[in-house]
Parts: structure tokens; sequence; C-alpha cells
């Protein structure tokens, strides 16, 4: 499958999930198309940035969650009401849970061997580091329009 | 630290009545707000301003992370309120009325009775969406994951059918206020039991790992994880650290719970 089919594909799918954690958190039924849009938009410049070798995954995590939450303040703008609304299920579906998982997944097994291995040692610490990395990249680009317009109401 | 409270303002005199009345209202808004997943300088914004339009001359506004700690100047004496938080369902409606009725108390169009009333209203918050509802959007959204973890489309029917039932499981279970992190594991075993099970017993998927992995990332704790680094990013480092250590042993309490269950069914991940 060719890269843009693929990121299409891909992104439709992280819509559908942003939706669900929309309704799990509980967001009021008007904004949730646009929380699932976000979400979309988000996945979709992520994989397209890493797609076109633009960055490595931290930064266009960095990059995708602070167009989200751009996209989010002008919304927010148009609607009165708080950006986060839209901002934080569109920006779940980058959370690396996968990868949190395998951390630990990996911590488990290094203590059950007699010679810890150092290839799994290594790809601990990488999948450790790279959860925390992309974890921050994502609260920083949430974080950045309120930072940078000084108003606090922007991003929450 | 500062001076001791010199004199206490005699309870019956007006001046000490109306604070008290609005260091409450102050102490509800923030508490409300971070019980349900908003970042510490938000809450502190808002307590603040609340409590300055209903008369409060803060001292200091201190949030923590299972505390909101309040001094206010009363008369020539100090009054000190502590108030108990703690983490809660994230809930974007409660946080968004929340945030609007300290907004109207601000600028005047509310008033301390107006805002009492409706902060009343909250004690039984507005769900939008009924659990069945919820619990099969967010089994759609487990599995849409499986779908971005280059899962099959058996891969995609298991962890909706796992994610729904930890979902289910967490419904009924959440009535007995259990233990969180207990609850967290219970759900990861549920998901990755049936997602394991379905496994072992059918063998229809070619990619049962994603399928697994999906079918327990609703219990990825997002927004605690996101908090802390605002929190970091605004210089709440208590409460970030506090949060990023909920966060992670969240994770682990998930990953402890997924891994039991596969070791049970017998499914290597």
């Amino acid at each position: 499958m060719n890269l843009p089919w693929l990121v299409l594909e891909n992104s439709a799918w992280a819509g559908v999930a942003a939706l669900g954690f929309a309704v799990l958190f509980n967001v009021p039924p008007r904004a949730l198309a646009a929380a699932t849009l976000n979400g979309s938009t988000a996945f979709a410049a992520r994989a397209g940035l890493i797609g076109l070798h633009f960055g490595s995954l931290e930064l266009s995590t960095l990059y995708a969650a602070s167009l989200t939450s751009l996209l989010g303040v002008l919304w927010a703008r148009r609607h009165q009401t708080p950006a986060a609304l839209i901002v934080i299920p569109a920006v779940i579906p980058l959370v690396p849970g996968a990868m949190a998982f395998r951390t630990i997944k990996g911590l488990l097994a290094l203590t059950t061997q007699a010679q810890p291995d150092p290839a799994l040692l290594a790809s601990v610490a990488s999948s450790g580091l790279k959860t925390l990395l992309v974890v921050g990249s994502i609260a920083l680009g949430v974080a950045l329009p309120s930072l940078l317009l000084r108003r606090l109401d922007l991003g929450r | 630290m500062t001076a001791p409270p010199t004199a206490l303002p005699k309870p019956d005199s007006a001046a000490a009545q109306a604070p008290s009345e609005g260091i409450e209202l102050a102490l509800t808004v923030g508490q409300l707000l971070m019980d349900h997943g908003a970042e510490s300088e938000l809450v502190e914004h808002h307590v603040r301003a609340c409590g300055e339009a209903l008369g409060c001359r803060w001292d200091a506004v201190l949030v923590t992370y299972n505390a909101l700690l309040v001094t206010e100047r009363s008369g020539d004496g100090y009054q000190t309120k502590l108030r108990r938080v703690g983490p809660r369902a994230v809930d974007m409606t409660l946080l968004e009325t929340v945030s609007r009725l300290s907004r109207q108390v601000t600028s005047g169009q509310l008033s301390s009775a107006q805002l009492r009333e409706a902060l009343r209203e909250l004690e039984s918050p507005r769900r939008h969406y009924p659990p069945a509802l919820t619990i099969v959007a967010v089994g759609l959204a487990c599995a849409a994951f499986s779908r971005l973890f280059q899962g099959d489309w058996a891969a995609f029917a298991t962890t909706f059918v796992g994610t729904a039932a930890a979902m289910l499981v967490r419904h009924y279970y959440a009535k007995r206020k259990p233990n969180r992190l207990f609850f967290v594991a219970v759900s990861a075993f549920v998901a990755g039991g049936i997602v394991g099970g379905l496994q072992t017993l059918f063998g229809l998927s070619a990619t049962p790992a994603a399928a697994i992995v999906s079918s327990v990332l609703m219990l990825v704790p997002g927004v605690p994880a996101i908090n802390a680094v605002q929190d970091v990013i605004r210089g709440h480092l208590g409460v970030a650290l506090a949060r990023g250590a909920e966060a992670v042993t969240i994770v682990l309490a998930a990953a402890l719970g997924l891994l039991l269950s596969l070791h049970v069914v017998q499914v290597p991940l």
C-alpha cells in the first residue's frame, strides 16, 4: 500500500480512537465531531511528517500536537469554550501506550534472565526514554499556544 | 514562614461570614477542577480569581496533589482551610462548566448564592452518554488501535470484545469503590484474558500481539501524564512528580494484570 493511502486509513482509525476517548471523558456531544476530526488530523500530521522523513517520532509528535492544539484554540474561539474539549481526546491516540507496555514487559524480562541481555537492556532503555519524550512532546505541544499567547484559558 | 494568626475573627461579625462562604465556594471550584483532570495552574487560577470575586483577600493559595490549601486575611487575623482532593474520572463537561461558572463569578454575572446553587447541581454530574454507549465507543477505540498496530480483522474483533468486557466489569465494579490500582489491574486482566483466551481457543488472528496490547490501551493514563508535563512547564513540580508517579503506577498495574492474564491463558506476547 502506498504511503498517502496508509496515512489516510490510519488517521481515520485514530479519529475513531479519539471519539472513543471523547465519549469516555464525557466531552459534550456538540464537540464530538470536532474532537474526532482533530484526532484524525493529529495522527495524519504525525504519520505524514515521519513518512516524509521530516523528523523523529518525538519531533513529529511535537509538531503534530502543536498543530492539534492550535486548531483546538481556533475552534474554541469560535465556539466560546475551552480548547481542551477537542484537544485532549485528539492527542490521546498519540500517547505511546504500546511502547510503555513494551518497556515494562522488557523490564520484567530482564529480571528473569541469569545473564541480562545487553540488547534487551538497551531496548528497554530506548523504549522507556522514547515513551517519556513522546509524552513530553504531546504535553508541550498542547501547552504551546497558551504559552505563546500568555493566556491560560486557551490551553485548557 | 509568615507571622502566625494574631486574632481570630468574631464568628458573628458579617465581615467574617462573607469570606468564609467565599473560601468554601472557591475551594469547591478548585476541588472539582483538580479531581476531574485539570492542570494545577488552572486550578490555582480559578481558586484565586473566584475567591477574590467573592470577597476573599488571599494570603496564599497552594495546590498539592491531594489537597488544596488556602490562607485568607480576615479582619486582623488569618484563616486557613484545607480541602482534600484526589484523582477521579476525567470529565470534560464538568471542567467546562466549572471554569465557565468561575469566569461568570469573576465578571460579576453570578452571585455567591447562584454559584452555590450551580455547584450543588454538579454534585450529581451529568453524563452525556449512557454506559452501554461508552462501552461500545471505548471498545471501538481500542479496536481502532489494533488496526494502527497492523492487526488483522480478527484482531479488531477480539480487541473490541476484550475491551468491551473489561469496560463492563469496570462499570459494575466501580460502584464498590475499589482500590484504583487494583481496579486497573483487574480491567487489564479481563481484557487480556479474553483476547488471549479467544486466541488460544480459536486461533483466529495472525496478529495476536496487536490485539492483546490494544485491548488494554483504554487504561493508559494519558491525562495524568499530559497534566504532569503541563505542571512541570508551569512550575508545579510537586504535583507534577506525584502525577508522573500516578501515571507510571497505573501503567505498571495494567501491565501486571495483562501479563498475569497471559500467563493464565498461556499466550506468549
